[in-house]
């Protein structure tokens, strides 16, 4: 630094300040500051300046205006749904007045924002390069060079003739690394300045002064032009970034741990009551489907294992001596009691995370998967040691399942024997196999009965891989009457 | 409100304070274990606390009877979770970085390179302005805690009082030991005064790693409390010691200190990159280069070891509770580990693209260059069998969906014998990357360089056959057999790198040189890749503390203390996420500002000196130097 120097040159026409600050540009001299008592477009085109960026504030400021408007009363509306006239609640024509209000309020503030950013107002600087006589008609160009270039710097400034030409060691570090550093200095021209800093010998600062900041501000200019592109670049990565995982997050199948809801059952609580909250435990906060839902940890409750049925029908028969409801119970009180061949014991005691009567609406629920919901208000009211079930069990229970239903009407025997846990007829049931309506007209009698006998003969075109899920259990729960009758009414529905 | 919270509610009402004290005494004098460490936290700042603030020390008996806070907008959980996660990552930061400032500080001394030592500094000057962000979200954290969870604070509060009181006292020590490490550096930079400056950062670790396993044992004890320890089990009847050292305290104090190691060197990379893309001299631009690189290195290293910490972290989960385990592996949480399989891709990529574009910098290493697009295929083909689902959750329309419990083509690719083979074949790849990157510009000179090379080379072929062999060969087995195949492949590809550096360290002594590594002729996209790198790593660490925190679903402790709030279940992974980032987004918004501050913290001003009055009209002033 101490190789440099300062000059500053006073001119009392503009033509000569231009002239000046040309020359000293074509001769590879950057570091130029100007200044002029009025705004004066001249000397910013001789320094080099480009198009004012305050426009893009005020576009920027008027399109977030724009987006918040409608972002706000879009979220007020639906903050607080009032249903108008039969209109929607996100009705968008009814928020063009607000968003056109705030982008015309959100484009002035950017822009008077933007222009005092690019100003660089307020200038709390002290300007140490400064003549009164600036204020007062004369134009100066203030540039500071190398040592050896100081003469030809020196050649050029006399060569418009100045009226004043001196030399400032002081002023550098100043001119270099303090007034110059970037911004939009064209548009300070003209501009009202309270120098607030100056010494008072040399200045009230109250004088009305142009500044402009030529390629002493330019190369700083660029300096921070270029922070600010990295810094938005960076910006930019990061927010990419952080968007691309939050995006891929929610892209996939989002399941929430849902807490278990505190059950109270009367003693004559229904079936569909117990099943129904069951069934929202099993599949959310009772956290079953973990294992029960996959059939690699844990027996699959949800569809047939082992060709032993679904859960409501092999409960039945999978521990002599123990009913369906008292075996589902105390496998969930005492998992180890009853451990099924091929499985870890890792099923937790149930009694640490249910109460007595959610586990007992988990029971009644996996009952009513291919079997009848038995379990009673007395059981639950029993006591949380499932005596009650057991008190109840029907001791020795084991052999050919009961049907689940007598009657003979094929609606009804679908429905009791949950065939529409895994078919589709009409506009009702889960569509995992097979749909039932219009079966009449893809297959005969002869296939579906044997398909229900003896599932694993043969699969339907299409459910290959869902072959071992249908049970094989049909044959002895249904009676002979009961197949024909829902062989005979599949094989209609054409 | 639970058994325990009724009870506190119930005794705050009925009894007076000064009832409560005698009692308090006789269940202190129940207590077994630990007893060493109460005496000493009683004889110091417990004692100081008892004696001056007897008020505040007994405030726990009195119960207000609400049993949860609130928190405007966002709720209590979130305001929780969100200072949570920014406190641990600055937290991370400020306990990895010193690790890697000590031993660079190590090489400047023992290896007499003074760039080690001003790595160091600069390591150690981040450090300064983050331990004071790290100390504040720790304050906004507890603040929260006790006004938006007052019933489990006390309850955690009556069991682990005296820890407490020593995490406080050790993070005085911590703090001072900081500042006479930062601020004694060039002072006490020769000789012995040197070494005991060293000792200075030794002691910073011990301090720090001390204050983590302390705040380790509070949150592990919420997720796996000892197993006699029940929901009718007062505070004040568990027992210290095994409240502390519960069944995954020790599995997440190593996993968070090679985690730390990690970030703190992920961040570090970030900021020599920020530091790079705006330097304004071609020495700035080589030392940020140069930073960046070791940044990045200790980063990446770290983390070829991590996964292991996390097997042993995860195994111990199940040895506790088996629900617990299978809830964080296959139960709603089953799909989080496919987004930790794409984020770990991104670091395996990013990490692996800045090796491949530093090598430009490097004279000889253009002739492995040909090499890159095959290392870019495996690791893709890697990521893509990472990221397969296979057992996930499904209901009964979405089995019937896929057409089966598993998908018929891509299950295949989704277990475990897929999914190792491909995480350690892209280890493999990525020390291969890092291999060549190290010998680009060295010829080695010793006689058996060619055969040394074939063996190194023979080891990666044979490693990555073991590792595919019981890839394809755990299909044919049971998964009880195919579990340890892992501990094979794994073994193999330890191995593979430990023999494979103690050769090349062997190999390349004397090597000549092919020419100086061009330090700062990076292009600027590379140093992008590490801000991806750090971003990636963050988000990294606040999905997998939604997973660790995630699997007490409806329970601050773990089958102890139900959540009975209104925020009890726990978040899907989509709202889960937004929050991550947002706490990221704060977190780095925060270290860009207090490393900003940092930056001008370098820049001394000159007071002006040539003149104070100049020929022309102007003042004194202040001028900055030079530089930044």
């Amino acid at each position: 630094m101490s190789g440099k120097v300062g000059l500053l040159a006073s001119f009392d026409y503009v033509d000569s300040a231009v002239n000046a600050i040309g020359e000293l540009r074509a001769a590879g001299l950057k570091k130029i500051t100007a200044y002029m008592p009025y705004p004066e477009h001249l000397i910013e085109d001789a320094l080099g300046y480009d198009q004012s960026p305050v426009r893009v504030w005020a576009l920027a400021g008027g399109l977030c205006g724009a987006a918040g408007g409608f972002a706000f009363t879009s979220f007020t509306s639906m903050d607080w749904p009032l249903v108008t006239g039969g209109k929607p609640i996100l009705s968008i024509p009814a928020y063009v007045v607000i968003a056109f209000e705030m982008m015309v309020l959100f484009g002035a503030l950017a822009t008077v924002i933007g222009l005092f950013i690019n100003s660089r107002l307020p200038y709390i600087k002290p300007m140490v390069v400064y003549d009164p006589e600036f204020s007062a008609g004369r134009f100066g160009v203030y540039v500071t060079v190398a040592a050896e270039h100081i003469d030809r710097a020196r050649a050029i400034l006399q060569g418009q003739d100045p009226a004043e030409l001196r030399e400032d060691p002081v002023g550098l570090p100043v001119a270099s690394s303090g007034l110059d550093s970037g911004g939009r200095p064209g548009e300070l021209v003209g501009a009202a300045l309270g120098a607030s800093g100056f010494d008072a010998e040399y200045g009230s600062g109250e004088e009305l002064v142009g500044v402009a900041h030529g390629e002493s501000g330019s190369d700083s200019r660029k300096e921070n032009r270029r922070m600010w592109i990295e810094n938005l670049k960076i910006f930019a990565v990061v927010i990419g970034t952080l968007s691309a995982f939050t995006l891929v997050a929610n892209s996939i199948p989002q399941v929430q741990s849902e807490v278990p809801v505190e059950l109270s059952f009367g003693a004559d609580v229904s079936p569909d009551e117990l099943m129904a909250s069951g069934e929202i435990l099993f599949n959310g906060a009772g956290g079953c489907t973990a294992c029960h839902g996959t059939g690699t940890r844990a027996p699959n409750l949800l569809t047939d294992h082992a060709g032993t049925g679904l859960i409501g029908v092999r409960c039945e028969n999978r521990v002599a001596g123990e009913n369906c409801k008292s075996y589902l119970y105390a496998s969930m009180v005492d998992p180890n009691a009853f451990m099924v061949e091929g499985f870890d014991p890792i099923m937790p005691d149930m009694r640490r995370s249910l109460s007595n009567e959610q586990i007992w609406a988990v029971v009644g629920y996996l009952e009513s998967l291919g079997g009848e919901v038995t379990v009673t208000g007395a059981d639950i009211n029993a006591g949380d040691d499932g005596s009650a079930a057991a008190a109840t069990a029907t001791a020795g229970a084991a052999g050919p399942a009961a049907p689940a239903t007598a009657s003979s009407d094929p609606i009804e025997i679908l429905n009791a024997n949950a065939c529409l846990a895994c078919h589709v007829f009409d506009g009702g049931g889960v569509p995992m196999g097979p749909a039932f309506d219009g079966i009449g007209a893809r297959v005969d009698a002869d296939y579906i009965r044997q398909s229900i006998l003896d599932p694993a003969a043969g699969a339907s075109e299409g459910f290959e891989s869902l072959q071992m899920v249908m049970p094989p259990i049909f044959g002895n729960q249904l009676s002979g009457a009961q197949l024909e009758a829902v062989v005979q009414f599949l094989a209609s529905q054409r | 409100m639970n058994r325990w919270g009724r009870l506190m509610a119930e005794r705050g009402a009925t009894m007076s304070l000064r009832e409560c004290a005698p009692r308090r005494r006789a269940r202190r004098g129940t207590r077994r274990g630990a007893k060493g460490l109460k005496l000493l936290g009683a004889m110091g700042l417990g004692a100081f606390a008892f004696h001056l603030f007897p008020d505040v020390a007994w405030a726990q008996e009195i119960s207000s009877g609400r049993a949860y806070g609130d928190f405007p907008l966002v709720g209590g959980r979130v305001a929780v979770w969100v200072a949570a996660q920014v406190h641990l990552l600055f937290a991370a930061f400020v306990l990895g970085v010193p690790m890697f400032a000590v031993v660079a500080e190590a090489i400047g001394i023992f290896g007499g390179e003074s760039k080690y030592d001003k790595l160091a500094k600069e390591f150690t000057r981040l450090l300064l302005v983050a331990y004071s962000a790290t100390a504040i979200w720790g304050a906004i954290l507890s603040f929260l805690l006790i006004t938006i969870f007052p019933n489990l604070w006390i309850y955690l509060a009556e069991i682990f009082e005296v820890s407490m009181w020593v995490y406080v006292g050790l993070f005085f020590f911590e703090s001072f030991t900081l500042y006479l490490y930062y601020y004694g550096w060039d002072r006490w930079n020769q000789g012995r005064a040197k070494l005991g400056h060293w000792t200075l950062g030794i002691l910073l670790n011990v301090w720090g790693t001390a204050v983590m396993l302390i705040a380790n044992s509070w949150l592990t004890y919420m997720m796996s409390p000892p197993a006699d320890v029940g929901p009718d089990t007062a505070p004040a009847m568990v027992q210290t010691w095994s409240a502390f050292a519960n069944a995954t305290w020790m599995p997440i104090n190593i996993h968070r200190i090679i985690a730390n190691v990690v970030f703190g060197g992920a961040i570090v990379g970030a900021y020599a990159a920020y530091r790079f893309l705006l330097a304004k001299t071609d020495e700035e631009r080589a030392h940020y280069d140069w930073m960046g690189y070791i940044g990045n290195m200790i980063a990446i290293f770290a983390l070829l070891i991590l996964p292991f910490a996390g097997y042993y972290l995860g195994r111990e989960i199940y040895e506790f509770n088996q629900q617990m385990g299978i809830t964080m592996m296959g139960g709603f949480m089953s799909w989080l580990w496919i987004i930790q399989a794409f984020l770990i891709g991104v670091l395996f990529l990013a990490g692996n693209y800045y090796l491949w574009v530093g090598m430009g910098r490097i004279p000889g290493a253009e002739r492995f260059t040909p090499y890159t697009k095959y290392m870019l295929m495996v690791l893709i083909v890697g990521v893509l069998v990472w990221a397969t689902p296979h057992t996930m959750i499904a209901n009964r329309e979405e089995i019937a969906a896929m057409g089966g419990t598993h998908h018929p083509f891509l299950g295949v690719l989704g277990v475990m014998s897929a999914k190792n083979t491909a995480v350690n074949i892209m280890i493999l790849t990525t020390f291969l990357s890092f291999l060549l990157y190290n010998r680009a510009n060295k010829n080695p000179t010793v006689a058996w360089a060619k055969t040394g090379t074939i063996v190194q080379g023979a080891m990666f072929v044979i490693a990555a056959g073991i590792v595919v062999f019981y890839g394809v060969y755990g299909y044919f087995v049971s998964a009880i057999v195919r579990i340890g195949f892992s501990v094979y492949q794994v073994g193999a590809v330890i191995v593979t790198i430990i023999a494979v550096i103690t050769i090349n360290v062997f190999m390349m002594r004397g090597a000549e040189s092919r020419g100086e590594i061009r330090w700062g002729q990076m292009p600027a996209r590379s140093q992008y890749a590490l801000f991806i790198l750090a971003v990636t790593f963050t988000w990294l660490m606040g999905l997998m503390g939604f997973a660790r925190s995630g699997i007490r679903q409806h329970w601050h402790v773990w089958e102890v203390v139900r959540d009975t709030s209104e925020w009890a279940a726990t978040p899907a992974l989509g709202y889960a996420a937004i929050v991550i980032s947002c706490c990221v987004l704060i977190f780095f918004v925060l270290v860009a500002f207090i490393f900003w501050l940092g930056g001008l913290a370098e820049k001394p001003m000159i007071p002006q000196t040539t003149s104070g009055k100049s020929s022309l009209r102007g003042g004194p002033e202040l001028a900055p130097a030079a530089g930044d």
